[in-house]
């Protein structure tokens, strides 16, 4: 039996999706199968790590009480020696060596690239992007940078920095006028919506800066697609990208929001809101083809592997694809997608920790270091303790 | 909505347009508590909510706050948003706030509402002396074994039963003690503003004893009393609605 961490909550304003992920589907499915022994990792808002097999189960987070009862337990500690090592210190020391890890964070020190740096690090298999992909992505302006040099069609965009915002006031303001109104602004670095602004004129405009640039301390302001059609694919694989089915959110509001995502489903809804979209999409069949291909484009182009999504953004009159953003921890996996296509959640979790193990092997094939006699040739004076 | 108060994101609604009105929730509540009488207001009037920090969408205060803290940051709203607010309605916590703001001539407007206002202290009361006893009583037995394996529970209940929001403040439980602690009787005497207190006869928390007060303490104040609780917006929105429409329009 292979044993997996979880990874879960952390220092992010997605801390609590990340418990919903981590729980549906992810550990249920895992356990579901009967192959795994599973390690819940949770990372608490102030950094702690703690590890606890009573909270594989998702009604722990919902008891009174439940982050003081965490912050009472014994802090775990991860141990780095060829391999993924979870520590419980102490008279009594516990460890448990892990086979594999299975991130389910979102945003920042998570979804960024952050742990996995640290994963590959303890060079231990991990499930979905690999750290480049994911510090990309994470980085909705640098995205589009990326996507643009690759000729996949976006939105025109203005970006800055806090600093250049205190800076070069006018000079971004006389940028941003010239792109077509409305805009959005949105922090680069933030998922599920939160801080993004949909603004009619300037006073709009510099309120919603200021409160992106509370969360964040980079921002874009682009155009907003008239007669939009918001799309999402869900893509899994490794070389061999494979896409879910095109689903279009229901629109009850100008763009969606985090309630709208993640707290207005069901309890059938698997963590997402089953009611807010159809898969698949009804769009026509030219739409749904550039869809695929600019979805599957952009996984190659910011290295994804094991599973991501790409959003996307249609004028529906001018039948205009544009890609918007890439997330490269969809919530709860998009699973309820998935099933769509005929991939259960069981399946779903197996086919990930697959891809996160063929990547792995192929990254054991790859050298990363050779000898060389630079450090003879330095010449750097021998050490005192050598022979004169 | 979002606007950034004082490097705290705040939460606020701001809906129609006319004379303004500015809505301040209770304790651990939010701007929601007014939906119904928002809805029934007529279109008149430009309605402003706003989640107080610590409550609702709106970011914690890093450090505890006192009142004047609430008060500075209600008039920094204010201003931030350019807003002439022609009438302050504050329920519980919320008219605690009002009340000091507008005694301390930081808030300016034509009206005041007070619904089930907090404000006058209950300091002195034997009510309040007696449990305070208890209240120390219980801290010293859940010390100890076996009570101490279920303190948490046991406050929890205690303070549920005497009607104290203080074991539900969670992270605010310092705010909630430095804002409790002042006793606005006085600063009640100092409003000449025209005040409306509307009071549930059954409110256990801010009992009617506590608006009749009031009513003697502000100048040009009028009670009116309505069957219900502390949540006598949400339980009777017509009629409160209708009190405030005949002393504001």
């Amino acid at each position: 039996m292979k044993t997996v961490a979880v990874f879960f909550g952390g220092r992010s304003s997605e801390h609590d999706v990340s418990i919903i992920t981590a729980h549906t589907p992810i550990i249920e499915s895992l356990l579901a199968t009967g192959e795994y022994d599973v390690w819940p990792v949770y990372i608490a808002k102030d950094g702690s790590w703690y590890a606890d097999k009573a909270m594989n189960n998702i009604a722990y987070f919902k008891q009174d009480g439940w982050e003081t009862k965490i912050a009472a337990q014994k802090k775990v500690q991860i141990l780095f020696d060829n391999g993924l090592t979870l520590v419980w210190p102490g008279l009594m020391q516990k460890t448990v060596r892990m086979d594999i890890a299975f991130p389910a964070m979102h945003g920042t020190y998570g979804e960024d690239g952050s742990l996995m740096g640290l994963l590959r690090m303890a060079n231990v298999p991990f499930v979905g992007c690999d750290i480049f992909a994911s510090a990309v992505a994470m980085d909705k302006a640098l995205t589009k940078q990326v996507l643009a040099a690759e000729g996949v069609p976006i939105v025109p965009f203005v970006w800055f920095t806090k600093h250049d915002w205190e800076q070069n006031t006018d000079e971004l303001k006389e940028k941003i006028v010239r792109l077509r109104w409305p805009l959005f602004v949105k922090p680069v670095h933030l998922g599920s919506s939160i801080a993004i602004a949909k603004v009619k004129d300037e006073p709009q405009l510099e309120n919603a800066i200021e409160v992106a640039l509370h969360y964040d301390d980079k921002v874009l302001v682009e155009e907003s697609v008239e007669n939009l059609i918001e799309v999402t694919l869900p893509i899994m694989g490794n070389d061999e990208p494979r896409p879910a089915g095109i689903e279009r959110p229901f629109n009850k509001a100008e763009f969606y929001d985090f309630n709208d995502k993640y707290l207005s489903g069901n309890k059938t809804g698997g963590g997402v809101n089953s009611q807010y979209s159809e898969i698949p999409a009804q769009i026509d069949a030219e739409l749904a083809k550039q869809v695929e291909d600019f979805g599957t484009r952009t996984y190659r182009v910011l290295g994804c592997t094991g599973i991501a999504r790409v959003d996307f953004l249609i004028e529906s009159e001018r039948k205009q694809v544009y890609v918007n953003e890439v997330n490269t921890l969809p919530g709860s996996l998009y699973a309820h997608n998935w099933k769509t296509v005929g991939i259960s959640s069981v399946e779903l979790v197996q086919k990930l920790v697959a891809f996160a193990e063929e990547r792995f092997a192929a990254h054991q094939n790859l050298t990363y270091t050779f000898d060389s006699d630079i450090l003879k040739k330095a010449g750097i004076p021998k050490s005192p303790g050598g022979t004169a | 909505m979002q606007v950034i108060i004082q490097n705290l994101a705040t939460e606020y609604l701001d809906e129609g347009s006319g004379t303004a009105v500015l809505f301040l929730h209770g304790w651990m509540d939010s701007l929601h508590t007014f939906d119904a009488l928002a809805a029934l207001l007529p279109p008149t009037h430009r309605i402003i909510r706003l989640d107080l920090p610590g409550f609702g969408k709106t970011e914690r205060p890093k450090e505890a706050w006192g009142l004047d803290e609430y008060v500075r940051f209600v008039d920094n709203f204010i201003k931030k948003l350019g807003v002439e607010v022609d009438t302050f309605v504050g329920h519980s916590f919320g008219g605690r706030v009002i009340l000091k703001g507008a005694a301390e001539n930081i808030f300016h407007a034509d009206k005041l509402v007070l619904i089930g206002s907090a404000g006058i202290a209950k300091r002195n009361t034997p009510r309040h002396l007696f449990f305070n006893i208890i209240a120390k009583l219980g801290k010293v037995a859940t010390a100890i074994p076996p009570l101490s394996f279920w303190k948490e529970k046991i406050r929890r209940r205690f303070y549920t039963r005497i009607g104290s929001d203080y074991a539900d403040a969670g992270a605010l439980q310092e705010t909630f003690l430095k804002t409790i602690s002042e006793d606005l009787s006085e600063s009640a005497q100092k409003i000449d503003t025209p005040t409306l207190l509307i009071w549930g006869k059954n409110d256990t928390a801010t009992p009617l004893s506590d608006g009749e007060r009031l009513a003697r303490l502000i100048p040009r104040a009028q009670l009116e009393a309505l069957d219900g609780g502390h949540f006598i917006h949400r339980e009777r929105p017509e009629e409160v609605v209708a009190f405030i429409r005949n002393f504001i329009c």
